[in-house]
């Protein structure tokens, strides 16, 4: 009971407590955060054995189940609310070196970022949700904006410009399922029915709200000015969880609020399907003729989200499982590049590909990491991404269709293309004539990439670990039958 | 009712419109926040109940309007105070190292 709550208080208490820290022993504040955040992976964990139990649920003011607000943490969200720590802790042990001027301000928008997307994965109730959807939008703005330079204040303003109108549309939403259902619980939601008219508009602000947050092909204009002007460890807290936060969000409120075979007579299916597919393709073909490895990366990204909207739009529990293995991989190994971009900016002060020239003779280790990594989200054997794609065709395969899984293997081969054209660079030789020293990186700025790689063995053996598979098991069950869903706040 | 309703659709339409003919950044911004004004609006009408009284139960009373959308819009008008005040603040940095208000001219300057 007390994990739950202790889950999202904590990160608010840092977050609130560090100015105080700062006036009165200003050399602890740094101690405190790392502490914090260990703290804070520990107790996702506890939350997650006790998930695999029984989901867990507590009540806000103890109010009730059904007038108060609750938070509702089933085998999903417990997943999603580890990755986000385990990420989260990471770029947190990143930013202690890297970050070195107005740190007060800059681990406080951190933390209540990261409070929102706990708090975003944790809640049972719809206004909440809107509420911290705007906690994430206000904190990753303001944080992108944090170099204050020109370029970031214009990505900042079109970024929070960009989801003050797509909260629009989804506060509409929600306004419209509150008048016609009489009620914001999520659980509550399962048992009563929207009227049909309004059930196509709420979905279709819902689709076009969210999808716009994580940058879907026609919406997708934002994302590479943002991920290339923040500073990088924001990158990749945006690149890797915070899109997925959103994503978790509209998963959860497209299956509680519809039954699949409504969603299946709105044409979601071949919506989100396609939709993914023309994402994919767009991404990885923009990608290929970037200049900028950050930029390079954001295309990626677009690219990577587009396979997990294929799984999502086959509605099938194979499909579902796929994509949630896939959304936990892309947040590893993207947070991993964005943060190996990062060490080569700090190495050679340029952010152009073709600077990074012969790097790889200068600093083999933090190259290695990358190139790892960068073979990695290729979706080569022996590492994760590999079986997640794997899966993903087989959950399509099951469904006899072909289309999909043929643009996966052109989508593969057009990411091959461009991570290798990087990846030779680094390794070839510099001309003799414009060497360049390179500055030297400290340990403490390689430990997070460690953590990182080593994550990837866990996750390439996790589809056959007891825990893993065992939470897996359970996540469609709550997913795809919110009958469940109901039954752990209700009883009955 | 149906004026109210009226209302809130002509309000958010107003706001889309400004959103997208005008070029000028605080013109965008005033347009957000209409759109945001006829949302609370839409709120409020939804939760409104006729010869309703205020929702105060200590007092006696036959019929209440509706309590939780008013709470709904009260959190919404902060959300969208603050929301308007980064941007506004990115709009002044905007101005200072553009010197200009205009999307295109930004744009331009950008290159």
């Amino acid at each position: 009971m007390t994990e739950v709550i202790g889950l999202l208080l904590l990160p608010l208490i840092t977050a609130i407590i560090i100015p105080l820290i700062d006036y009165y022993f200003f050399q602890l504040v740094k101690k405190v955060i790392v502490i914090s955040g260990i703290f804070n992976l520990y107790l996702a964990g506890e939350v997650l054995l006790r998930v695999n139990q029984a989901p867990l649920t507590y009540n806000l003011g103890s109010w009730g189940e059904k007038i108060g607000i609750n938070l509702v943490i089933d085998p999903f969200s417990a997943v999603i609310i580890v990755v986000i720590n385990f990420v989260a802790l990471t770029v947190i042990l990143y930013s202690v070196t890297y970050i070195n001027q107005e740190e007060k301000k800059y681990y406080m928008l951190v933390l209540l970022l990261i409070t929102g997307m706990l708090g975003l994965t944790a809640t049972g109730d719809l206004f909440n949700m809107y509420v911290f959807i705007e906690i994430i939008s206000i904190t990753s703005c303001s944080l992108v904006a944090f170099r204050r330079e020109a370029t970031s204040f214009e990505a900042s303003f079109k970024y929070l410009f960009m989801n003050s109108v797509s909260a629009i549309l989804i506060l509409l939403a929600i306004i419209l399922i509150y008048q016609t259902s009489g009620t914001l619980n999520l659980a509550g939601l399962v048992i009563t029915e929207i009227p049909t008219t309004f059930k196509g508009i709420i979905l279709v602000l819902l689709l076009v709200g969210f999808s716009a947050k994580f940058a879907i092909v026609p919406f997708h204009g934002w994302l590479p000015g943002v991920y290339s002007a923040a500073p990088n460890p924001i990158s990749a807290l945006l690149a890797g969880i915070v899109t997925k936060i959103y994503l978790y969000a509209l998963i959860r409120l497209l299956f509680i609020l519809f039954s699949i075979p409504e969603l299946i007579a709105y044409h979601l299916d071949v919506i989100l399907i396609y939709g993914g597919v023309i994402t994919l393709l767009v991404g990885h073909l923009l990608a290929f003729k970037q200049e900028k490895l950050k930029r390079l990366l954001a295309y990626s990204s677009i690219a990577q989200m587009g396979y997990i909207i294929i799984g999502l739009g086959l509605f099938s529990a194979a499909g579902l499982k796929a994509s949630i293995y896939y959304m936990i991989s892309h947040a590893v190994i993207k947070t991993a590049l964005f943060l190996g971009a990062g060490l080569f900016m700090r190495q050679t002060g340029q952010d152009r590909i073709a600077s990074y020239r012969g790097l790889g003779h200068k600093s083999p280790l933090v190259t290695g990491i990358f190139t790892i990594s960068a073979i990695n989200m290729v979706g080569l054997p022996p590492f994760n991404y590999f079986i997640n794609k794997w899966l993903l065709i087989k959950a399509i395969a099951e469904q006899q269709m072909i289309i999909p899984v043929i643009f996966i293997l052109i989508g593969t081969l057009l990411s091959a293309s461009y991570y290798f054209r990087v990846i030779i660079l680094l390794y070839s030789q510099e001309a003799e004539s414009n060497k360049q020293e390179v500055k030297s990186i400290t340990w403490q700025l390689k430990t997070p990439l460690f953590l990182l790689t080593a994550s990837y063995i866990l996750l390439f053996i996790a589809p056959n670990l007891p825990l893993v598979t065992e939470i897996m098991e359970q996540i469609p069950k709550f997913l795809l039958k919110p009958l469940n869903y109901y039954q752990i706040l209700m009883g009955g | 009712m149906k004026a109210g309703y009226c209302s809130v659709i002509i309000l958010f339409c107003l706001g889309l419109y400004t959103i997208v003919a005008y070029r000028n950044l605080i013109k965008i911004i005033i347009g957000i926040n209409i759109m945001e004004s006829s949302l609370i609006l839409l709120l409020i009408i939804g939760g409104y109940r006729p010869q309703g009284a205020a929702p105060i139960i200590t007092r006696p009373f036959e019929k209440v309007v509706d309590p939780l959308p008013q709470a709904l819009a009260l959190t919404s008008i902060v959300i969208g105070a603050s929301i308007t005040a980064l941007m506004l603040f990115l709009v002044i940095k905007l101005n200072k190292e553009y010197g200009t208000l205009n999307i295109d001219e930004i744009r331009r300057l950008r290159g």
